[in-house]
């Protein structure tokens, strides 16, 4: 048993091995200090070697390794811009936010830290506009670093499921409304007002901060030989919501509560991938070991609907439908279309054949990766759950016995 | 696909690399002038917004150039592959 | 060449360029209208808008130029640029002058779309409207042929088409709105 903090709105934060393990001394700088020791100075070779040691990757859902966008950003034309993107558009992700308000020195000793690399003096953070206790600890934190010589500047992102993606981000920092644009090159090239811009998500920078302040051989200690290191995941099941951090590695039976691995899990969250009953018993938190049967890890959100998977993964579909910024031609019209077809599955009058075509249909036709997220998400509720699907075309449901509604 | 892959003789117009054709998604709002003028490549949807097929081959190079002149959003670019 | 001849071609050329003016603006207004195989083709209308445009380009220099040779009026070279200080009609002379730069800015702009980006070309590419209207007024007020009613007729027909023309535009949503509003 874990002590647990009250994290963002009810959520709880467990403490966890490297990046949540000083949680319970309070997120001072001073407990921070304590706990975590200065960070040295790293140049930018040997901590990129490091960084390929250790394979860290982003953690903001796509997994692009990070060393490879530190390398890019320095190596780019122009001053580069530091961003931490602490907006989880993807509502039912709560650890950047947990982060913000259990560890938030550790997510900014990694932004000094690749700001002082780049030869930066200005940090960005990026914070989800309505949550008050994010904002209100991130103002602590950067209050308490005012004698070191670098800039952080606070944005507020809106609370919409797109506002986080990379590109809206990039908007929102130059003063329009915080939706995706198409871009032509990614932002360590040519970012924030046009200069390389390394742009990531909290748990990345968080992630950076350990490998610099503990050093390879205690990150190495954790997870792995293949994955090192730990995850931040968001939990929601039937005992609520709750942030945890789990080795790489790590037994799904140990993560979810006894017997939820009997149950449909979606893994990544809204854009994410579904895996069958029964399917997480023999597989680890592990993207490489999720990616070879297809699943995915994504930002680390994993849910376990109560009821049935597939009339949930309609829901999730209107709901992502409705959060179209509406600025892409197929996002805007292809989403709707979507839903409407995966609810006609869900309610047994036809609408396969349909909604495989509108996966096709809107996939890598948007500026952003909302389309292709949710395409995802909706194709692999029907592959994940054939004999379902074909119960609900005969008008019935294996999850409608137990309890209605 | 293979058959697709013998017609190209080796070392025939090996310089002249394909292309590719993006849409700025944002910018287009569903003229279509870019299927009237490229329709080898371009498909349009239910909505009318382009289909971009397959990648752009250097005999199509010039066709495409003009569907990129032609789109009246400025949507479409060309980059090499 | 001798000065009737050069006031004739001057009066002609504003004749024919009220024509030619009206049917470019004509296609312009109709291009956002409708989808893909409509009436014309669209790559059709856009290429004729752009023909039709550079054609009215060379009659504007020729209108200009046969303006300024003509000795019967004093028009001086500049005034074709500055909308100022000419001895004959000023005012209308001024709005015709106007006219024509404006028109300069749309050719020019469109030349370098490409480097300007979609907005600031479009912003430019909207005076047309005014450079069409003001052509129309400086042809109506300065024109020797105006009290005559074919030319009268000429004048109300261009302005009658290009104003059911803008309705229309504005009436009918273009492709991508009649899937609803869009951000």
């Amino acid at each position: 048993m874990t002590a647990a903090v009250l994290g963002p709105l009810g959520v709880d934060v467990e403490r966890g091995p490297a990046v949540l393990a000083a949680i319970d001394s309070g997120p001072s700088l001073a407990a921070h200090r304590r706990w975590h020791g200065e960070p040295g100075r790293p140049q930018l070779t040997p901590l990129l070697a490091d960084l390929e040691r250790v394979g860290l990757r982003g953690r903001g859902g796509a997994g692009f390794p990070f060393g490879r966008k530190l390398e890019a950003a320095a190596e780019a034309s122009g001053r580069p811009s530091v961003v931490v993107n602490l907006s989880e558009g993807e509502p039912a992700s709560a650890k950047d936010a947990a982060l913000a308000r259990t560890a938030p020195h550790l997510v900014l000793d990694g932004a000094v830290t690749a700001a002082r690399v780049l030869g930066s003096r200005e940090v960005h953070l990026v914070v989800p506009g309505a949550d008050l206790q994010v904002r209100a600890s991130i103002e602590t934190a950067v209050r308490e670093r005012r004698d070191e010589r670098i800039r952080f500047d606070m944005h507020r992102a809106d609370e919409a499921f797109v506002a986080g993606q990379a590109a809206a981000v990039i908007e929102l920092m130059a003063g329009r409304p915080n939706r995706p644009v198409t871009t032509w090159q990614p932002a360590a090239v040519r970012g924030h007002r046009g200069r390389p811009t390394l742009l990531s998500n909290g748990e990345t920078f968080a992630q950076l901060a350990l490998l610099v302040l503990h050093g390879v051989d205690a990150y190495l200690a954790h997870g792995t030989p293949g994955e090192p290191g730990t995850a931040l995941l968001t939990v929601h099941d039937d005992l609520g919501c709750r942030v945890v951090e789990a080795e790489f590695g790590t037994k799904w039976e140990a993560v979810l509560a006894s017997d939820d691995v009997d149950r449909p899990v979606l893994l990544g969250g809204y854009h994410g991938t579904w895996a069958d009953a029964g399917e997480l018993r023999d597989l680890t938190v592990s993207r490489t070991g999720l990616a070879d049967v297809g699943l995915t890890l994504g930002a680390g959100v994993v849910l376990v609907p109560d009821g049935c998977p597939l009339t949930f993964a309609a829901s999730v579909t209107s709901y992502l439908a409705d959060e179209s910024a509406g600025r892409c031609g197929p996002c805007f019209n292809g989403l709707p279309a979507l839903a409407e077809a995966l609810h006609r599955v869900t309610t047994g009058i036809g609408g396969r054949g349909e909604t495989e075509r509108l996966c096709r249909m809107v996939e890598r036709r948007g500026a952003c990766a909302h389309p292709d997220g949710t395409a995802r998400m909706v194709r692999s509720a029907l592959t994940r759950f054939p004999a379902e699907v074909d119960r609900h075309a005969r008008g019935g449901c294996s999850y409608r016995a137990g309890g209605g509604g | 696909m293979p058959a697709a892959a013998a017609a190209t003789a080796p070392g025939a117009v090996a310089d002249m690399a394909n292309h590719q054709l993006r849409v700025d998604w944002p910018a287009c709002q569903a003229r279509g002038l870019c299927f009237e003028l490229l329709p080898e490549v371009i498909e349009l949807d239910d909505w009318g917004y382009p289909v971009v097929g397959s990648e752009i081959t250097p005999e199509l190079l010039a066709a495409a150039r003009a569907a990129v002149r032609g789109c009246p959003r400025m949507a479409l670019r060309l980059r090499p592959k | 060449m001798s000065t009737a001849m050069l006031w004739f071609l001057n009066r002609g050329t504003g004749m024919v360029l009220l024509g030619v003016l009206t049917a470019t603006v004509l296609l312009g207004v109709l291009a956002a209208r409708g989808r893909a195989g409509s009436l014309l083709p669209a790559f059709v209308s856009r290429s004729l808008h752009r023909n039709l445009s550079l054609f009215g380009a060379i009659l504007l220099v020729a209108h200009i130029a046969t303006a300024v040779l003509d000795e019967f009026v004093d028009i001086r070279w500049w005034h074709a640029f500055v909308p100022y200080g000419a001895a004959y009609e000023p005012w209308w002379l001024a709005v015709g002058t106007l006219a024509s730069d404006l028109i300069l800015a749309v050719l020019v702009t469109t030349a370098v779309r490409g480097r300007l980006g979609l907005r600031c070309w479009q912003r430019v590419h909207q005076l047309a409207y005014l450079a069409w209207a003001l052509g129309l007024v400086h042809g109506l007020m300065i024109g020797s042929d105006s009290g005559e009613t074919w030319a009268l007729i000429s004048y109300s027909a261009a302005a009658g088409v290009v104003a059911v023309a803008v309705l229309l535009r504005l009436l009918s949503p273009t492709a991508a709105e009649l899937e609803g509003e869009r951000v």
